[in-house]
């Protein structure tokens, strides 16, 4: 409940603080709009602001407004309400919340703004998580805080894919154990491969490891000449370049899966199965148990890849693929 | 580390109370324990972990809860699909250790971070006596270190001597108190009549260091076995999970060698080794608990029960290794593969159980001597 109140006044435009960020909550949205709206019906809704101790006024709703009025030259007069406290206090940013959601919701990177916001304001996390969240339409799940909280901490390329909804939520606890450059190295490889937000979580899990593996950064990894020349390949897709990346990455983190999976493939090779004959080692060699499918449209066809399955077991190629597990 | 650290016996920072046993003597026995700690009651403890709020600074096992058990104390291990299981009893005294290893998969599994100890001890005494009276030509091997260290909580809830007191006088039950601690002097001085294993977990110096939290230094588990052995008592020791590190056989004949000059070869019942494996789902939370641990780094895939766990090969090198180390000390020892196929059994020791019902037996046989 807001004790404070306010009043609806005439404000000289130079008397406003627009430098005081107390009530100010970053947003990444454009202002075209906005500068439209106003420099064609002029303020419809006027900003509120709160006196501080300078004689001034700092804005608690309508940063945006108010800029669009200095850009469009509108700097004599307006009327605000005006609160009639001097003290910063978590009551009046709550109200610049509500203000805010009377009109839009609030994305994910402004939300981590407002809770680094109110915990400036000395709110516990308690208090945020009980108070302010359901407000904000977030429930009361501390995960949701322990998501959300870090988001302000990162670069704008970051909070630009946020926005766009190009990466997925749950890939930044991971995101955020990152150093600045290993981060801005991240998301320079999503977009260059233009990775969907799966292939994200597995790259950038393979990067993490395989750097650690490797007592490397990622971003030395990522400069590594094999790394750079794949993503630089003009002729290859850019599937084709996450294909690649994948398995160079697989190498380095499944050595020896991967060198008995090689194995594999070349007995496999070496015994020339024929198409509509396909052998299949279990998953990732765990068990014993090999698969075996033949397709064929007449008996002579089923015939002749049995001959072939006889060769192969007669020539020890099968015996070599069970002896790999 | 110091090479004789024990951890310090574990003080909660908030005590709560689930109002159904707030009467019950064993509450009362710990309550008095914390006198100057402020208690909170509450309704019913499962309706807390929805409403509980962790602190920024409270990821894990700060708070203890003193509940009731509501479900049966004693559950049949759930085993793994297509592995062989020993088919050994879990006693669920408690939910929750102060210890904090990074593998440990309480960190998934629990619904709550609080360390929790049920308090409704005469109903486990119950079911445990109706279970055991039921089945008379049934053998039990029950063990309470599963969802819990066996020892860690026993300064405070002082329940150790009580159990086994209890199986000293059963027929057809033993019971194993598993740990990384070393709180076991209450059990020393006991009547145990060799129906009580006390089991160390163990794993190579360095994995100790980087991976077992506030565990107790091997030297001091070995001390403890040591103290174990000299009051009587059968021993069994756990490698599990066996880590894939770098020099790790160096690290783990090290162990093997210290048991067999710690202790003797037969009062060993039984000699375990898993290698580390985990729910897939879990990778997540443990990763971000333990962001320093290079564990995780290990070749670990997904098997058929969606477990991550190394690639079969690495697994088969390591269980060799151990078996063949441990054997140069002790013939007889009896080791066992937990939850592993009969075919990594075969290819690691050269011999598998038929089946879980053959492998039961012979831990049975460890014990029933
Ligand atoms: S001692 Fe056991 S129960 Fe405790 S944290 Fe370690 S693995 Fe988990």
């Amino acid at each position: 409940m807001i004790k404070t109140q306010f009043a609806f006044v005439p404000v000289k435009f130079d008397e406003i603080d627009d430098a005081d960020h107390t009530y100010y909550i970053p947003s990444c949205r454009n202002i075209k709009p906005l500068l439209t709206s106003i420099e064609q019906i002029g303020l419809l809704n006027p900003p509120i602001l709160q006196p501080n101790n300078s004689g001034q006024f700092r804005i608690v709703c309508g940063f945006r407004r108010v800029r669009v009025l200095r850009e469009l030259g509108m700097t004599t007069k307006l009327s605000a309400f005006v609160f009639d406290s001097v003290e910063p206090a978590s009551e009046i940013l709550l109200h610049a919340l509500l203000d805010n959601l009377t009109h839009r919701d609030f994305n994910p990177v402004e939300l981590s703004y407002i809770l680094q916001r109110l915990q400036e304001f000395g709110l516990t996390r308690e208090k945020i998580l009980a108070d302010f969240l359901p407000i904000l339409g977030f429930g009361r799940n501390p995960k949701v805080f322990e998501l959300y909280e870090g988001i302000a901490h990162l670069s704008h390329d970051w909070q630009k894919a946020i926005i766009d909804d190009r990466v997925p939520l749950d890939l930044l606890h991971t995101i955020q154990t990152l150093d600045d450059l290993d981060s801005a190295v991240m998301i320079k490889v999503f977009d260059t491969l233009r990775l969907g937000k799966n292939r994200q979580r597995e790259f950038l899990q393979l990067l993490v490891d395989v750097a650690q593996i490797q007592h490397l950064t990622i971003a030395q990894l990522t400069a590594e000449q094999w790394f750079t020349q794949i993503l630089t390949e003009p002729s290859w897709t850019f599937s084709q370049k996450t294909e690649h990346l994948k398995e160079l990455l697989w190498e380095k983190r499944y050595p020896r899966y991967i060198t008995v999976k090689n194995q594999y493939e070349e007995v496999l090779k070496a015994s020339q199965m024929p198409p509509g004959l396909d052998l299949h080692h279990p998953p990732y060699f765990e068990t014993n148990e090999f698969s075996l499918n033949i397709r064929f449209s007449s008996l002579s066809e089923l015939l002749q890849k049995l001959d072939h399955l006889e060769m192969m077991i007669k020539n020890g190629y099968i015996q070599k693929m069970i002896d790999l597990v | 580390m110091n090479k004789n650290f024990i951890p310090d016996i574990f003080q909660p920072r908030r005590i709560f109370v689930e109002s159904g046993v707030s009467d019950l003597a064993m509450t009362r026995r710990i309550l008095q324990k914390f006198p100057h700690q402020t208690i909170e009651y509450i309704d019913d403890a499962n309706q807390f972990p929805a409403t509980f709020q962790l602190g920024s600074d409270e990821k894990w096992n700060h708070d203890l809860l003193l509940a009731k058990q509501r479900g049966p104390f004693l559950r049949l291990c759930p085993g793994t699909q297509k592995h062989l299981c020993c088919l050994y009893h879990n006693l669920d005294v408690a939910a929750g250790c102060d210890l904090g290893c990074s593998y440990c998969i309480l960190q998934g599994y629990l619904h709550n971070p609080l360390i929790t100890i049920y308090c409704n001890i005469g109903d486990m005494f119950t079911e445990l006596d109706n279970k055991l009276s039921q089945h008379p030509n049934s053998f039990y091997r029950i063990g309470t270190g599963e969802l819990t260290d066996s020892l860690t909580l026993e300064p405070i809830s002082e329940l150790g001597p009580e159990l086994v007191t209890f199986i000293s006088k059963r027929h057809n039950a033993i019971i194993e108190l598993k740990s990384k601690n070393v709180h076991l002097q209450p059990l020393l001085s006991l009547r145990h009549k060799r129906r009580t294993v006390l089991a160390w977990s163990l794993n190579a110096e360095t994995v100790t260091q980087s991976d077992e939290g506030k565990a107790a230094s091997i030297e001091a588990r070995l001390a403890a076995a040591r103290e174990a052995q000299n009051a009587g008592y059968k021993l069994a020791f756990h490698f599990d999970p066996m880590i894939d590190h770098e020099n790790w056989q160096i690290g783990y004949r090290d162990i093997v060698e210290r048991i067999f000059s710690t202790i003797q070869a037969d009062n060993i019942a039984w000699i375990s080794l898993g290698a580390l494996r985990y729910p897939s789902a879990f990778d997540e939370i443990m990763r971000a608990n333990h962001p320093r641990s290079r564990i995780f780094l290990g070749e670990l895939l997904p098997g058929v029960d969606k477990k991550l766990r190394y690639f079969r090969p690495i697994r088969v090198e390591l269980f060799r290794a151990m078996y063949s180390w441990i054997r140069s000390y002790s013939s007889t020892v009896f080791v066992y593969l937990c939850m592993e196929s009969r075919d990594v059994w075969q290819k690691a020791f050269g011999w598998a159980p038929r089946n879980s019902a053959e492998l039961k037996s012979l831990l049975d046989d460890c014990v029933l001597q």
